[in-house]
């Protein structure tokens, strides 16, 4: 029974890297950091009385995902500690890329989920899938009692593996059964089109993995369909943030060389991180549009354009995050989400809590009613952009040379 | 909390696992404290066993398998976290989070929630009366009143049965534990609170300013409703409350002339308490057979059985149970059905089926834990499903007018002078010279009571018809 009792021992002090053999010295240690509370040993003591004691077997993954759940959430909002499946889910959302069949879907409930868009490329558009069509069953299992999550759960997969998808269209006389083979979706994050001739709008919906080789793509397009582009909006409501590093490399297509961003973490160590390219459409004034929905990595990129003058900020003030969090992933297929940072615009500004405040400040009057004086039917609807667009002649008809004088500025300073 | 149903252990091998614990972070000794609380009556026990290792399911081969992980977890947060955290202060966190997300009623109990549970068990301590019948329906939901004790300050404030506790003095219950909600309620005696409660008829809820007060609690109520027909109303089970409905029981079958046709027993809104009174209880109206068995992961199946001596009479039964029926209430309610020793009337019981004990840490906090399932004679367990009555009837005002006051109801009235009858119908007129207390008339206003009391009448008549 000793003999036992001291492997049990042992082994706890060797997993948290206490030597067995010096018991004593690593008790004094933990002491002096503040209490047994302050131990990691009396965690596993505790653990040890729950997994004992407790009425039926309890797992100490589980007790250890309840424990790390609760920690995590206790030290900021954004920290937390993701379970296996959560953790997945959150990579496929940053990584902007999934086994799935290729659809943009929303449901209401009660009713078959709905396609709004089917992504180019995938194999429900290379099935022939179309905007409008009902999703009544997905492996033969009717949608109307499921989520929006649990049937785009059932849709999604590893690459290669097959699902049946029972589609409804007006006109058919009947629900058809698709049988597709996932793959590799990559959601857009960004999106672009032609406001008037010689404006142009590029929407970010997310900083995801790939989110700066889509705007490029947009700009280009742009640029060939819009010979000489007088403006351009970027449009970064409702834009949630993603990746840090995704926001640098958008900013660099629309600035010269120069610091997008600096971050603070522990113990006061600074990172800054630069535009590494060069402008894209020098010279073409720019517009970045913001809601209160704008948060993190799009309030870096809106703090930077604004700080750099390249860009006129117009909307609301943006959501106040201002830190970054590092995604950590661990053996067992859980990850961590901890806050590593804080970060500062171009002229250190702390966007925390206060946000991006727009050069022109925006709302939708209750009372405005889109015109019908010639502009495009998207922007009718929206008064930010139109807003943003009016700015945008605005600029143009000055005629001024803003953008030359900055650019003096720079090259002197 | 539905009142934590405990029992008992004593210390055993405490100095096995004080010198163990030591190795691993303390000095000092702490003093295993042996705790009485009056109320729900735990006892605080210092870990046992804890030199025999006896996981039952390993996690693939290596219980510690999740420790390693944590440990990774938590040198992560200590390294990288964007500012130092105590190491203090992620620990508590992460065993507040582990013990409150098992189940509903486990929690950590830190040293001085612990030290408030003794100042409560000294009777120092000013309550409002729902301590003891609160339930929260799921992790982020606010707590729901089971049963606010009557006559006390939440009682007399008119909260409800089902009310919800959005706030404490301004602190939304959702994120708390019940453990957490109990140490808001209770403070010292005059102190006020406040309190924000939803009910559903309500379009919006209402704040409610409660005086905390020492609460007293009587366990049982008891009164004839008619001849030779005793009711006994018990509030929870604590220490002595089966001898208490004992002595209640000889007191009114006396006062019934040695006889009683029937018997209410009347569980409604009764939150639990301790088991073994539980099975006390049942042991008074059952001569032999299984009571209750518990199964729990430490010991193996343990069994309580009834015994002959002090068995009351076999009067037919009902028993009331409502949706505040709870715990140590429904042992009760299911070994009397299971045992087809009595007829159950209300509705389905709330099913709480487990046990939680108390268990306590070196350094004075506790683990208050589930450690146990309980299961009626039938090998039915009660978590979550309840007890369902024999008879369904909804609460509820009885039908029909309520029988008006008359001079026998007052207190101090003159009583019946049977010499002044020409003739003297006593034997053959059993309702002669029974008077109905002021309790019975309140209790026959209520539907569930006076269709058990029409039961019972109707059963000691067949009864009678049938001897003819």
């Amino acid at each position: 029974m000793n003999h036992r009792a001291f492997i049990h021992v042992s082994l706890v002090l060797m997993l948290f890297g206490g030597s067995a053999s010096n018991a004593a010295t690593k008790a004094k240690i933990i002491k002096n950091r503040g209490g047994e509370h302050a131990s990691a040993a009396w965690f596993a003591y505790v653990l040890s009385a729950v997994q004992r004691n407790y009425f039926k077997p309890v797992s100490s993954y589980d007790l250890v995902y309840f424990a790390a759940q609760n920690m995590l959430e206790k030290l900021d909002p954004h920290s937390a500690f993701l379970p296996p499946r959560s953790f997945q889910q959150m990579r496929d959302d940053t990584s902007g890329e999934f086994g799935g069949i290729g659809l943009v879907v929303t449901k209401a409930p009660n009713k078959p989920v709905l396609v709004e868009e089917p992504i180019d490329g995938s194999p429900a558009a290379r099935a022939g899938i179309k905007k409008g069509d009902k999703i009544s069953a997905v492996g033969g299992k009717s949608t109307l009692p499921m989520s929006l999550d649990d049937a785009v759960n059932k849709m999604k997969g590893r690459r290669g593996t097959p699902v049946i998808i029972t589609v409804e269209r007006k006109g058919w006389s009947g629900p058809r059964d698709f049988h597709l083979i996932r793959d590799y979706i990559r959601m857009k994050s960004s999106k672009y089109r032609t406001l008037e001739p010689g404006y142009g709008y590029i929407s970010i919906s997310m900083f995801t993995e790939h989110t700066d080789y889509y705007v490029k793509q947009g700009l280009k397009k742009l640029l060939e369909m819009n010979n000489p582009l007088k403006g351009l909006i970027l449009d970064l409501r409702g834009n949630p943030g993603g990746l840090l590093d995704q926001s640098v490399r958008v900013a660099e297509l629309f600035m010269e060389k120069g610091k997008v961003v600096s971050t603070i973490g522990r113990g006061g160590k600074k990172d800054e991180l630069f535009a590494q390219g060069s402008d894209l459409v020098p010279g073409v004034p720019m517009v970045v549009l913001v809601n209160a929905g704008s948060a993190s990595a799009a309030e870096i990129l809106a703090g930077a354009l604004q700080d750099h003058k390249r860009a006129l900020i117009v909307g609301e003030p943006t959501f106040g995050k201002g830190s970054v969090q590092s995604i950590i992933e661990l053996d067992d297929g859980s990850g961590l989400k901890l806050t590593v940072a804080r970060y500062y615009t171009p002229n250190g500004r702390s966007i925390q809590e206060t946000g991006i405040i727009p050069d022109v400040v925006v709302r939708r009057p209750v009372s405005w009613k889109p015109r019908g004086d010639g502009t495009s039917a998207q922007i009718e609807n929206d008064y930010v952009e139109f807003v943003g667009l009016e700015t945008l002649k605005a600029w143009s008809k000055f005629g001024s040379s803003i953008h030359e004088k900055k650019k003096g500025e720079k090259s002197g300073g | 909390m539905v009142n934590t149903v405990t029992s008992f252990h004593l210390c055993k091998d405490r100095d096995k696992v004080l010198s163990w614990f030591r190795t691993l972070c303390v000095e000092e000794a702490m003093p295993c404290p042996f705790i009485r609380k009056a109320l729900t009556l735990i006892v605080f026990t210092s870990l046992i066993h804890i030199s025999v290792p006896c996981i039952a399911r390993p996690d693939s081969g290596n219980p510690y398998a999740g420790l390693n992980l944590f440990a990774k977890i938590l040198s992560y947060v200590e390294r990288e976290y964007v500012e130092e955290v105590p190491r203090s202060k992620l620990i508590r966190g992460a065993i507040l989070g582990m013990l409150q997300s098992l189940d509903p009623y486990s929690a950590y109990l830190t040293p001085e929630e612990v030290r408030k549970i003794r100042a409560e068990a000294a009777g120092k301590v000013g309550r409002t009366g729902l301590e003891e019948g609160l339930a929260k329906p799921g992790r982020d939901e606010p707590v729901v009143v089971i049963s606010p004790i009557e006559d006390s300050p939440a009682w007399q404030k008119g909260i409800h049965p089902g009310d919800r506790l959005l706030e404490v003095d301004g602190k939304a219950t959702g994120r708390l534990s019940i453990h957490k909600v109990i140490t808001l309620l209770q403070g010292e005696i005059g102190t006020r609170l406040v309190l924000k409660v939803d009910r559903s008829i309500w379009p919006e809820a209402k704040p409610i300013e409660i005086e905390r007060a020492k609460v007293v609690l009587p366990a049982v109520q008891s009164t004839l409703l008619a001849p030779n027909i005793a009711y006994f109303r018990l509030a929870f089970f604590r220490d002595r409350t089966d001898k208490e409905l004992s002595r209640a029981i000889d007191n009114l079958q006396a006062e019934s002339g040695g006889k009683l046709d029937g018997v209410v027993l009347d569980l409604r809104k009764n939150p639990g308490g301790l088991v073994k009174t539980a099975v006390a209880v049942a042991d008074l109206f059952l001569d032999h057979g299984l009571i209750l068995s518990t199964k729990g992961r430490r010991r193996r199946e343990e069994r309580f059985y009834a015994h002959r001596s002090g068995t009351k009479d076999s009067w037919p039964m009902v028993v009331l149970i409502d949706s505040g029926t709870a715990s140590a209430a429904e042992i009760v309610a299911g070994t009397l059905k299971d045992h087809s020793r009595a007829l159950i009337i209300g509705t389905r019981s709330f099913g709480k089926g487990s046990v939680q004990e108390i268990i306590g840490l070196p350094d004075g906090s506790a683990l208050k834990l589930t450690t146990k399932t309980y299961y009626t004679p039938s090998h039915v367990s009660i978590q979550g499903r309840g007890i369902t009555p024999d008879i369904i009837i909804a609460p509820g005002p009885a039908m029909g007018t309520p029988p008006p006051i008359r001079e026998k109801d007052l207190a101090g009235h003159f009583k019946h002078d049977a010499n002044n009858k020409p003739e003297s119908a006593g034997k053959q007129n059993p309702d002669n010279g029974f008077t109905v207390s002021l309790m019975a008339k309140e209790l026959l206003r209520d539907q569930q009571v006076k269709t058990a009391l029409g039961y019972l009448k109707s059963w000691s008549m067949f009864k009678r018809a049938g001897k003819h």
